[in-house]
This record gives structure tokens, C-alpha cells and sequence, in this order.
């Protein structure tokens, strides 16, 4: 209560100079002038250097130059998840990727509880809108509600008969100007050896130290082969609800990384861990399995990599902490910039950085818990 | 004048919730509720959202993990060229995280007679090698000369030392992501050379302002490759053109458009890439096709958001990362492209054949940078 008051004190205090150059010149000038002083002023008086990232919420401002072979294999791209609506996201986001992929199927799955309004539009922008009903049981972290439309958008796909699939969502925009052509790309470069996939899938890193966190790779955006992909999302519902996830987390003093992922205690993890047995890997919650995993069977880029928008949470203005490159607040031991980014992927695909068994203590580190 | 007068008032005003928060709460915390609370207001009140970085000054708070085994780097060095900066101790805090994220890696500064004596005495105790070269009687067009000569000093020393491959980067640049030098060591590995001669891929950045189609117009502040392939692309002349010759270029044209100024050398970069492309016998004409068919078959080409790279330079845009970074800036002009840069996406894309070369593209090299 307290903590909102000021800060409502402060966002006025900090808006007066915006409206004020908008009103007297233009917003485009009023952003630049401000945001450059702002970063000037911090700058000079601190012990930190200050950038900033510009992004339309209309994506026609952005020019979409569509460079991609239209012989080549067709990509499906699936938004998943309930339709936003705020600042017309998600209707934007379809605009935007059927620009840059004019001939890519755009497949939104969504709810049938959904603003029938909201579904013309998007269907009106070019893309196919697949409904199911919400599971009963939404599982924790809403988990099964994201393979039901992950899935079901997926089948779509495969009718479509595409080759590859994006599995993106309604909350997430990419801005990276041919990173479809790029994740194809990807794939074709590092084929994998494992005998039940057909190629590797792509998919985002977390921060906080995620190459010592088993598993806990981001469930944004998965890109691959069609077959690969419903398999990936082809698991039981998970039957434990939010109450059993904090009964677990509430019997240790500390929650490490590895405890949360030896018990399957966020999405991303179960479902890594769940494709992980599908195709024939052990799934041990350990940092040498999911290195093992990792090098054979997946390719990690970085969230920065696709320039990819999520506007949720209060930490989503903070680019360098979503993108895992630098933290002020980052903790002993917490390794906050050694994620599985592009560069630290190839490292590892390469044998430059191998496993030790040093490493496992790593997973040791404490995200959660009484203590 | 009443522009900047403006500019210091907004600057003041900003100011002065940091600073009362900084006394209170301290640096970091007063640093990220502020700048929140601007990135909110702002996408509270427009039509754009907006993200910040933070990056630290002093080194020291990079925490780093050596991952890498240190003989990885014994054929590498590190050259960095240029002037040394001394504002926030920029130069020797880049040394200090680099001597950190690669141990036992060779440095070499090559920098300019008459340098701080001090930084050059501390860069030496960190058992940074120190080239104090002559300047060269005539800088060029952007100090083109200064830039070749410099390279090439720390070229010749990384080779005297036996080292195989270099990393040329500049004095007021700084990598801050970690592992970057296996990585690139990687990705010659990886893809091959497609030239006749060239032992392996160049690494080059990209530029901007829609770099793609404006011919050879790739960076020259950061490369990565052989110590062969280092040597052919500075085994180009000094530019000797005067100060007046290098105007008239601007004067004598009624608009400068994307291929006139590869066409003309206007920039260092074309310079420098097109020479590179001579050497190795692949230069057929300033084309959109030829320039293509030179990166996809000759360079590897990265952005500076891939490996993390930072320029505390030109004030003017000095903190406008998604400007520098060709993702997007507020100011666009129709046919400008300003997005379309070779990044590692775009090239890897174009390396695999998932993106074409296509005859329209040409005239997008007629884009009109600015007029005569």
C-alpha cells in the first residue's frame, strides 16, 4: 500500500517531462530527449553505464521486409494462450509475423471463452483460430492448459502439413527481423543423433544461472520438427494443483534448483524432463544429464537473440536481467550470467566447455524456501 | 542553445529523485526503481514499451566462472587498437575482465605514443603487452590511416608470439558477455570457408541503417579470423586522399545514396571490406548480388547485441541501444530498411539458403543517405 503510494508519486513526478515535450513537440522527440537525459543524468552521478531499447506497440511501425524462400519447408507458427487484448498484443503480434512470413500458417490457439470480437480480428489479420475448452483441472503453474492449446494447435499444424513449428504465445511478441528462417537455419546446421527425434529443438534460455539448473529452460517458444513437437506436448495432464506445489516446496528449509527440478516443481522443467524420457534420455535431476540433453538433443538461444517482448511482471523493463547479460542484484554462487545462450550452447555442441562434477554443486544454490 | 539549456533542465530534474533515493536506499536499488518507474510511465502514456540495460563501470562486479579450459585460448590474442580511454578507466576495466574471462590469453594494446603514462604503467602490471606506435603523418578520412596502422603493429606482435588467430577489437569497446572468443573459434569451426585461399571465415559485426543493402558496408571495429586473413585485409594503402578530395564527394552529387557511397569509399568500412574481397578474388562490382554472394561465401557476420558489446561513444546516440543494435529507431524513413542488418540470424539464414539474394534489392542500394 505504502510502496504503490510512492510510486505512483514517482511515475507522475517522472511523466510531467514527457507530456510536456510530447505536447510541445511530438512523442517520437519527447522519448528520445527524455529517455537520453534520463540515462545521461544516472550515468554521470553513478557507477553504471545506461542504455535503452525502443519498441512500437503497433507493429506497423516496424518495416517487414519478407526475405524468405517461398519454396522452401512451410512453418507454422502457434500463438498458445489466452488472447491479450491490452494495447491489441496479440492481434499486432499475427499482423506483425504475417508481414515478415507472408505465407506461413499463423495458428492462434485459444479458448473458447474467448472475445468472439477479439477472434474476427485475428482472423481477419490471416490467422486460423483453433478453440478448445479449458482442461478442468489447470494443473500448477497452469501447465496443462499449456499443452491442451499447445497440442491442439499443433494438430492443426500437422493437418497444414507443415514441416516445421513455432510454438510462441499470445503474450510474447518476436521482433528479430527472419528469425523463423533462422531457427530453420539452426536446425539444419546442428542435426542431432538422437534415434527417436527427427531434428533438434530450439528453444530460450532462462537467466538466474540456468546452465546449472537441471532442466529449467524457458517454455516461451519450442521450435522444430512437427513430429517432434507433438510429442514433446503429447504428456498426461499434470494432477497436482497449486496447493500440492507449495505443500513440496514448503517441506525443506531451502529450495535448490535441483530440488525444484528432481520434483518437477516448475513447467519448464517437467516439461523438459518428460521429453527427456520420450526419447529415450535419463532425466535425472543433475546438471550432467541436462548438459547431456542440451549437447545432443537441443539448441539453447537467448531470449535477446529473438528480440522477444513478454509485458508481464514488474522485472520485464529490465532488459539486461531478461536477457540474463548482467544483474545488480545478482548473489554469490548464483552465476546469473551463465545461461544457455547461443554462445554458451555452441561452447558446450563444440566440447570448449565441458561437464565437471564440480558443477553440481552449482545446482545447490537456493532459489526458495523457509530459509 | 535553447535546445540545450532544455536538455540540462530535464537532465536536473531527473536527478533529483535518483539522487535523494541513492542517499537513502542506496545506488542499485535507487537505480532500477527509477528507471522502472520511467519505463512504466512511458508505456503507461505511449505507443511504445521500453527496456534498459545497466552495465558496470568497474569490472569487478562482472561475476565470472571459467568454464573454459585455458589452452583453448594459447593460439588466440587479443588486439586491441586505438586511443586509450581513460574516462571511468574504460580501457584498462575492459583488460581487467578480459584478463578475468580468459586467463592466460595474450593482449595486446596498440596504442599511440604520448598515451597516459600511468594506464599504460598499469595495463603493463597486468601483463598486457603495449605498443606505443608513431602516429602516421596523415590521419585520412576518419582516421582511416590511424586505424590500419595501429592493427597492423598488433597484428605483427600477435604473430612474433606465435599466435594463430586474432581478436581485433578497439580500446573503446568492451565485450562484457563471457566465453565470446571460444565461441568464435567455434563458429570458423563450424562453417568452413566457401573461397579458394582463405584458410578460414573472416568474423566481421554488423553496421546499421539497413547495412544489408549498402555494399561492404560491414563493420571494421571488431574482427575475428587467422592471422593470414587479418594481414590480407590490412594489406590495403593508406588513404591519401586530402581533406578537400574527401568533401567533394559530398559536394559534387546531388544525393548520396547507399551505393554511392560504397561505391566512392566514403567510409572506412567499404574501404576495408571491399579491398578484403579483391585479395581474395571475389570482388565483381559494388552490387546488393555481389556483396551478398561475399558474405554468405567469405565472412561470418555478427550484431553487437550476439556478443554483448559495448561503445561509449558519440553522445548523440551513445545510450540508444536498439539504434545501435539496427532493431529499431523511432526515426524511419520509407525504403531505408533500417532493420535489415547482417546479423548472425540474418547471415546464418543466408549462409543455408533460407533467405535469397532477389533483383529488387538493387534498388534498395538507391536509398538517399543524404543529399550533396
Amino acid at each position: 500500500m505504502k510502496h504503490s503510494f510512492y510510486k505512483g508519486i514517482l511515475n507522475r513526478f517522472h511523466r510531467l517531462p514527457y507530456e510536456t515535450v510530447s505536447r510541445c513537440m511530438n512523442e517520437k522527440t519527447s522519448l528520445n530527449t527524455n529517455i537520453n537525459e534520463v540515462c545521461e543524468a544516472y550515468e554521470k552521478c553513478g557507477r553504471y553505464y545506461l542504455s535503452y531499447n525502443i519498441k512500437p506497440k503497433n507493429s506497423v511501425e516496424i518495416p517487414a521486409l519478407d526475405m524468405h524462400i517461398s519454396k522452401g519447408k512451410k512453418i507454422a507458427i502457434i500463438l498458445q494462450g489466452p488472447i491479450v487484448s491490452k494495447n491489441n498484443f496479440t492481434l499486432s503480434t499475427v499482423e506483425l509475423y504475417r508481414r515478415y512470413y507472408p505465407d506461413y500458417p499463423i495458428i492462434v490457439s485459444t479458448w473458447t471463452n474467448q472475445d468472439k470480437a477479439q477472434i474476427r480480428s485475428l482472423e481477419q489479420a490471416g490467422a486460423e483460430i483453433v478453440l478448445s475448452d479449458l482442461p478442468e483441472f489447470h494443473g500448477h503453474s497452469n501447465i496443462n492448459l499449456q499443452i491442451r492449446s499447445s497440442l491442439e494447435g499443433m494438430k492443426r499444424a500437422k493437418e497444414l502439413g507443415v514441416f516445421y513449428a513455432c510454438k510462441t504465445r499470445c503474450d510474447n511478441r518476436i521482433y528479430r527481423l527472419n528469425a523463423m528462417e533462422w531457427m530453420k537455419s539452426l536446425t539444419e546446421s546442428f542435426p542431432g543423433n538422437n534415434p527417436n527425434q527427427n531434428s533438434r529443438i530450439v528453444l530460450l534460455s532462462m537467466v538466474n544461472g540456468g546452465m546449472f539448473w537441471p532442466y529449467y529452460m524457458s517454455d516461451f517458444m519450442y521450435f522444430g520438427n512437427i513430429d517432434d513437437l507433438l510429442l514433446f506436448f503429447s504428456m498426461e495432464p499434470d494432477k497436482r494443483t497449486q496447493e500440492d506445489k507449495n505443500s513440496k516446496l514448503d517441506e525443506v528449509e531451502a529450495v535448490s534448483k535441483k530440488y525444484m527440478a528432481g520434483y518437477d516443481l516448475s513447467a519448464e522443467s517437467e516439461l523438459l524432463r518428460n521429453y527427456a524420457r520420450a526419447i529415450g534420455m535419463n532425466d535425472s535431476p543433475t546438471v550432467e544429464c541436462f548438459w547431456k540433453m542440451m549437447k545432443e538433443t537441443l539448441i539453447g538461444i537467448g531470449r535477446e537473440e529473438l528480440d522477444l517482448w513478454w509485458p508481464k511482471y514488474k522485472e520485464k523493463y529490465r532488459q539486461s536481467v531478461q536477457d540474463g547479460s548482467f544483474s545488480l542484484f545478482e548473489n554469490e554462487n548464483e552465476w546469473f550470467s551463465y545461461n544457455f545462450n547461443f554462445i554458451n550452447w555452441l561452447n558446450l555442441y563444440c566440447g570448449n566447455i565441458q561437464y565437471r562434477p564440480e558443477y553440481e554443486k552449482y545446482a545447490e544454490y537456493v532459489v526458495g524456501g523457509k530459509a | 542553445m535553447v535546445k540545450n539549456i532544455v536538455r540540462k533542465l530535464i537532465r536536473f530534474y531527473y536527478t533529483i529523485p535518483y539522487a535523494i533515493m541513492k542517499l537513502v536506499i542506496g545506488e542499485k536499488r535507487s537505480l532500477s526503481v527509477n528507471m522502472d518507474s520511467v519505463a512504466e510511465s512511458i508505456d503507461d502514456m505511449g505507443a511504445y514499451y521500453l527496456t534498459y540495460n545497466t552495465r558496470p563501470k568497474c569490472t569487478d562486479e562482472m561475476k565470472i566462472l571459467n568454464l573454459v579450459n585455458e589452452n583453448c585460448y594459447s593460439d588466440v590474442a587479443v588486439v586491441m587498437q586505438g586511443p586509450l580511454l581513460t574516462e571511468d578507466d574504460f580501457t584498462y576495466e575492459t583488460l581487467k575482465l578480459y584478463k578475468r574471462q580468459y586467463p592466460g590469453i595474450l593482449i595486446i594494446v596498440s596504442t599511440w605514443k604520448g598515451s597516459d603514462e600511468v594506464t599504460v604503467e598499469k595495463m603493463r602490471e597486468l601483463g598486457v603487452e603495449v605498443l606505443l606506435n608513431d602516429l602516421p603523418g596523415y590521419s585520412g578520412p576518419a582516421n582511416f590511416n590511424y586505424q590500419l596502422k595501429g592493427t597492423k603493429a598488433g597484428i605483427q606482435c600477435a604473430e612474433e608470439r606465435n599466435r594463430l588467430f586474432i581478436l581485433k577489437t578497439r580500446t573503446d569497446q568492451r565485450l562484457y558477455r563471457d566465453n565470446v572468443i571460444t565461441f568464435l573459434l567455434s563458429l570458423t569451426e563450424k562453417f568452413p570457408s566457401c573461397v579458394d585461399g582463405q584458410n578460414r571465415r573472416l568474423i566481421a559485426l554488423s553496421t546499421t541503417n539497413g547495412s544489408m543493402f549498402m555494399p561492404f558496408f560491414i563493420s571494421d571495429m571488431l574482427w575475428f579470423g587467422t592471422v593470414e586473413e587479418l594481414k590480407k585485409m590490412t594489406s590495403i594503402t593508406e588513404d591519401l586522399r586530402t581533406e578537400e578530395e574527401y568533401e567533394a564527394l559530398f559536394k559534387n552529387v546531388s544525393v548520396l545514396t547507399k551505393k554511392y557511397f560504397a561505391d566512392n569509399d566514403v567510409t572506412p568500412e567499404c574501404r576495408f571490406f571491399k579491398h578484403y574481397a579483391k585479395v581474395l578474388g571475389r570482388y565483381d562490382g559494388c552490387t546488393v548480388q555481389n556483396y551478398w554472394k561475399f558474405v554468405k561465401e567469405a565472412l561470418i557476420v555478427l550484431s553487437l547485441n550476439d556478443i554483448g558489446l559495448y561503445w561509449p561513444k558519440y553522445r548523440a546516440n551513445v545510450h540508444m541501444q536498439s539504434e545501435r543494435d539496427g532493431s529499431f529507431k523511432v526515426w524511419q524513413q520509407n525504403g531505408e530498411w533500417f532493420n535489415c542488418n547482417f546479423d548472425f540470424a540474418s547471415w546464418h539464414s543466408l549462409a543455408m539458403g533460407n533467405i535469397r539474394y532477389k533483383k529488387e534489392y538493387e534498388n534498395y542500394a538507391n536509398y538517399v543517405i543524404q543529399r550533396g
